[in-house]
């Protein structure tokens, strides 16, 4: 099997995941859509390094994670930002319970990437710490802070998860 | 916690309604290949110029001081293997080579430091290619060009798409598979072949697939150009001695001996095409 089509091959079975991971970090999916991709062709370019990696997939959400940060540092240099911060409607009104996904999206990039692998891809505290190349304690420290986050920002009947 | 918070998420994402993912495989395919190009495209020039520059100062050097003549060890010299045109090794042909200005001392073992690069001057010992002669085929090329790898297990021999003289194959020595890749070209001078060549070893930096370039260059404007990868952390699969040995075989060029066109259509005429 050449190069290409190993490539291709795990590109296929990975894609669709990828792109979920993708998805929970920006939270549109046209967005996590362009993100995979390039991830992809990131990982096409490194191949013959990459299928050295003992875990292809974690080397494969390594890149995704790199071009999701790199893509929000590019968009936030060139975006101005507004005077007014809106408070949202979820705190005027109860009844709008703001979703897991929703407050997710409220973290910094970086906490929310975190999050991400920590409690959705179920990466240890040392390969997150791999992934983002941040100290393990950094890890620690934001992981703590992004659930006390979470846990503001979610409705009453949600708060229940963070308990234990 | 974990769990439930995953749970969560998951019956979130259950409620998404993605778009479907399309062909965003064979997009990022498309994407790698077209910037591989263009990197390749990029690294030949500048590997080109880098040649022509070595080539230059290695001339402008050789009239201005006296250098020590070639002098190959019989130990980095293997025979090459049986050939209608039968070249001199390097070893013979260094100790019948006269003592030349502008040549430099081969040295017997890979070099222990990595160098930016070197420039060789190798005696082929052969002036004139003897037999009948045809146009240089991927085959013959692929058939000569294991015919002077050292022994090991070779595989995934395949020729470029673009039909020009560019081949590939992989080699095992025992710890691993290497690319080698080998491309052919002459810019004529209007001079005869001639029986040496200058040889020039380039590293490229943050190209690891062009982790060392070797080219040789003959009088009439021949010119072997064999591009050793590094991409995995197990040794590269030839010295950069053991590459300018291949590149300066005399049996190289634009047409090569009949009869090893003959055979490398045989032995290679199917092979597999990548794309270039």
């Amino acid at each position: 099997m050449t190069d290409d089509e190993q490539f291709a091959e795990f590109a296929h079975a990975h894609a669709e995941r990828l792109r979920t991971t993708a998805f929970m970090l920006c939270r549109d999916w046209h967005l996590a859509q362009d993100l995979t991709q390039t991830a992809l062709t990131k990982l096409y370019l490194s191949w013959r390094r990459a299928a050295q990696s003992d875990n292809l997939t974690a080397y494969a959400q390594k890149i995704l994670l790199r071009v999701f940060l790199d893509h929000r540092r590019r968009r936030s240099s060139s975006e101005s930002t507004t005077a007014v911060m809106h408070e949202p409607a979820y705190r005027e009104n109860p009844e709008l319970r703001l979703t897991m996904l929703e407050a997710l999206a409220r973290l910094p990039e970086r906490d929310r990437a975190i999050v991400v692998l920590r409690y959705f891809e179920d990466y240890s505290v040392d390969r997150v710490a791999d992934v983002l190349e941040l100290p393990v304690s950094v890890v620690k420290s934001q992981t703590r802070r992004s659930l006390v986050k979470l846990r503001e920002l979610l409705a009453d009947d949600q708060l229940a998860l963070f308990a234990g | 916690m974990t769990e439930d918070l995953r749970a969560l998420l998951r019956a979130e994402l259950n409620d998404e309604r993605p778009p479907p993912l399309g062909d965003v495989v064979g997009a990022a395919l498309r994407e790698g290949r077209r910037v591989r190009h263009r990197r390749r495209v990029a690294s030949v020039a500048a590997g080109s110029a880098g040649v022509l520059a070595l080539v230059l100062a290695g001339g402008v050097a050789a009239h201005s001081e006296p250098r020590k003549a070639v002098q190959a060890a019989e130990s980095v010299v293997t025979p090459s293997p049986a050939a209608t045109s039968e070249p001199v090794p390097l070893g013979r042909a260094a100790r019948k080579a006269p003592a030349t200005p502008g040549s430099v001392p081969v040295s017997p073992t890979a070099p222990t430091a990595r160098d930016h690069g070197r420039t060789l001057t190798i005696h082929s010992g052969v002036q004139r290619v003897a037999g009948k002669r045809e146009k240089a085929t991927t085959g013959a090329m692929l058939h000569l060009l294991t015919q002077l790898l050292p022994s090991g297990r070779t595989s995934e021999a395949a020729v470029a798409d673009t039909g020009d003289p560019y081949v590939r194959i992989q080699l095992d020595r025992g710890d691993g598979p290497g690319l080698v890749r080998l491309i052919l070209g002459q810019m004529p001078t209007g001079k005869p072949r001639g029986g040496t060549a200058t040889v020039s070893i380039i590293h490229v930096d943050d190209n690891c697939e062009q982790d060392t370039v070797v080219v040789a260059r003959w009088p009439d404007g021949t010119a072997v150009q064999l591009d050793v990868d590094a991409c995995s952390p197990r040794r590269s699969a030839l010295t950069p001695d053991e590459a300018a040995r291949i590149v300066a075989d005399p049996r190289w060029g634009m047409t090569m001996d009949a009869e090893l066109v003959k055979l490398g259509e045989v032995r290679y005429g199917r092979a597999p095409v990548f794309v270039s």
